[in-house]
């Protein structure tokens, strides 16, 4: 069984208290910020901008944030999508319209129905040719996101963007779909250590239940997140200390990680 | 350079659609040049009455899945429980496991629609009757992982698995995500696979791109005039190690222009091509038959067949199969695999079915009618929404 390593180079996070990864770090330290609206993508034309559906708007935030950070151009980055439900608001304005009028179904927000389209974007707001790739495994697709980008980045020999994104669920659907709290992520990771590597990620496959996650004194709250799953791999990268911890990818499997900083020049 | 140290091959597969359930079925159609196409407005689909079109609709999907399953039932799983049940794909992947482990084998499923149509009947059931039926609260069903979950659980696989959902390409992609998982030993075989089902979003959201053709869909036809959407399940179990037909190569890109439009240069598509080339150390010209994407689109069509008159010459063959099965969406990049093995295997190429009349700026490699042909490397095109593009080269060894 072979040991996943990579280098992360840059970290994102976006909710509605936690608006950027700085205010993660600095979270349980200082006040909490009063409920933020979900930032619209400055990088698109504000006539896009104002249509632009919750989840483009969340990829591209933290995709930018994260590149930035780790001093990539998007255009030499793989990319990992992710989300537990996709947009969530869209599929109930779709189904909504389809039991009322289906012919006056809107094209455009069709076309934002569709899971790969905050990847879309993304490739086309940087002119990026590389792959990306949309994916999901419900209540751990951040896991599984995480583990692909893993072994694209490997495989390809080639940094990888992984950007993770859920919105608040419409009210209809909150039996459905129970995350009651927008959240995004992304990271950036290569196959080797680079001047702007922050930290060391390994991670190895394991059969089994992993050990239920009980963080003594957690900075972030993301229970009602639909990639609360995140949460272990967050606080270890906001700790800035060597942390070892389990992620499953299914009910059958865990990643068993350990991530250590790199000294900063 | 990408490479693919690992030899492998595929240990089964299997399809069902429109045509019928299993290769037979698929075979039967392609050689007789036999479409499953209906119209919509004659079968029991909501609200059919309202669009004028052909659509490919799978027979025999009334019956629940067994109860041990019951929390999975809708349209979609029981497409993929149905398409499981064909050509001994059980029985393969039950040896695989008894060969490598249950965690040794991983499942990797595209798809667009998963189990949207529950959804879409909690939300008619609740205009009728004012509240939710108790299944909203399904959180299995409602969520788009559900399909690959009830795979695994109905296969008994505990090796890694998670749901690929990027439009057309969905089900290529796959294999390649699979590939990758062998190639790091991670496991030991992988279930790929792609089920995608009618439902009314995307018969009226491609409605709404105005995308839906009012009769068989013709592709590359002169005049042609859009989609049908079909229905599809098919699966492969690709295992490590040597075999008569490998995966030599694959090849993933982004057209980085539109949403719904392919880049008018093909550059996108080129991109994956000759990554898909590199990695199988082929020339284009040693291409023998290309399963082509072939939506007959106005604009797909055009695109791809001037990427076939630039880079490949008559000794390429190329059909699409859509006029047979209709556009299977999340299912057409792993049909388009289940075309290209039959083909390897059995040493024939289908023909581009309905299509009557050449679009002229298509090359001499179209092929309208299917032929036999003793075929060594083939490939298969998905490009898809938001500008994913995928190609695969499967070969007989």
């Amino acid at each position: 069984m072979s040991s996943l390593q990579v280098w992360i180079e840059g970290v994102a996070l976006w909710t509605p208290h936690l608006p950027n990864w700085e205010a993660a770090c600095a979270a349980g330290q200082t006040a909490s910020l009063a409920r933020q609206t979900i930032p619209l993508p400055q990088i698109l034309p504000p006539a896009e901008r104002r249509r632009c559906p919750e989840t483009v708007s969340l990829a591209l935030e933290v995709g930018q944030r994260a590149a930035e950070m780790a001093k990539r151009d998007p255009k030499e980055l793989l990319s990992v999508f992710t989300s537990a439900s996709g947009e969530t608001t869209i599929i109930d304005y779709l189904c909504e319209t389809l039991v009322g009028e289906p012919l006056l179904v809107s094209p455009t927000r069709f076309l934002h129905s569709i899971h790969n389209a905050p990847a879309g974007v993304w490739n086309m707001v940087n002119h990026a040719t590389l792959a990306n790739t949309s994916i999901s495994a419900d209540r751990l697709s951040f896991a599984n996101g995480l583990f692909e980008s893993c072994i694209q980045c490997i495989t390809d020999h080639q940094p990888v963007i992984l950007i993770g994104y859920d919105t608040e669920a419409p009210s209809s659907l909150r039996t459905s779909v129970s995350h009651q709290m927008a959240m995004a992520v992304a990271v950036v990771i290569s196959p080797h250590a680079t001047p702007q590597s922050r930290y060391k990620f390994s991670g190895n496959l394991i059969n089994g239940l992993a050990t239920t996650y009980q963080p003594s004194s957690p900075r972030l709250d993301l229970t009602t997140a639909g990639m609360a799953d995140a949460q272990p791999f967050l606080e270890a990268l906001a700790s800035g200390q060597t942390n070892l911890f389990n992620m499953p990818i299914s009910e059958h499997q865990y990643l068993d990680i350990s991530i250590t900083p790199m000294h900063q020049p | 350079m990408k490479s693919l140290p690992l030899p492998i091959h595929v240990r089964a597969y299997t399809a069902t659609s429109a045509v019928g359930s299993g290769k037979k079925s698929l075979r039967h159609a392609a050689l007789h040049q036999s479409h499953g196409l209906t119209p919509l407005c004659t079968t029991q689909l909501k609200h059919s009455d309202k669009l004028d079109t052909w659509i490919g609709q799978v027979k025999g999907l009334e019956i629940e899945l067994p109860t041990p399953w019951a929390q999975w039932d809708c349209r979609n799983n029981r497409l993929a429980w149905m398409g499981l049940q064909q050509d001994n794909f059980l029985l393969d992947v039950r040896h695989a496991i008894e060969r490598h482990g249950p965690s040794r084998v991983g499942v990797v499923i595209g798809t667009s629609t998963s189990s949207i149509g529950a959804t879409e009947e909690a939300y008619a059931i609740r205009r009728a009757t004012g509240t939710l039926p108790s299944h909203a609260s399904n959180q299995h069903l409602h969520t788009l992982h559900s399909l690959s979950s009830f795979v695994a659980t109905a296969l008994e696989t505990q090796g890694p698995s998670f749901t690929i959902s990027t439009a057309c390409s969905s089900s290529a992609k796959a294999v390649c995500a699979a590939a990758r998982l062998l190639k790091l030993n991670l496991v030991d075989a992988v279930v790929v696979g792609g089920v995608d089902s009618l439902c009314s979003s995307i018969l009226f959201g491609f409605n709404a791109l105005q995308l839906l053709s009012p009769d068989p869909c013709q592709p590359f036809d002169v005049h042609r005039k859009g989609i049908n959407l079909g229905e599809a399940a098919g699966f492969a179990l690709l295992e490590r190690g040597e075999g008569s037909t490998q995966l030599l190569g694959y090849g993933e890109s982004s057209d980085a222009h539109h949403m719904s439009a392919p880049h008018p240069t093909g550059q996108g598509a080129e991109i994956a091509l000759d990554l898909a080339l590199k990695m199988a150390e082929l020339e284009a010209k040693d291409i023998d038959h290309i399963h082509l994407h072939g939506t007959a689109t106005p604009k797909n069509d055009e695109v791809e067949a001037a990427l076939l008159q630039r880079r490949f010459t008559e000794n390429t063959w190329a059909s699409s199969t859509k006029g047979i099965t209709g556009h299977t969406l999340g299912a057409a990049g792993i049909l388009g695999t289940a075309f290209n093995l039959l083909s390897l295997e059995e040493g024939w190429i289908p023909g581009t079915a309905n299509t009557r009349e050449l679009d002229a700026n298509c090359g001499p490699q179209i092929q309208l009618r299917p032929a036999y042909r003793n075929t060594r490397t083939v490939a298969s095109h998905s490009f898809a929404f938001g500008g994913s593009n995928c190609i695969l080269i499967w070969g007989r060894i």
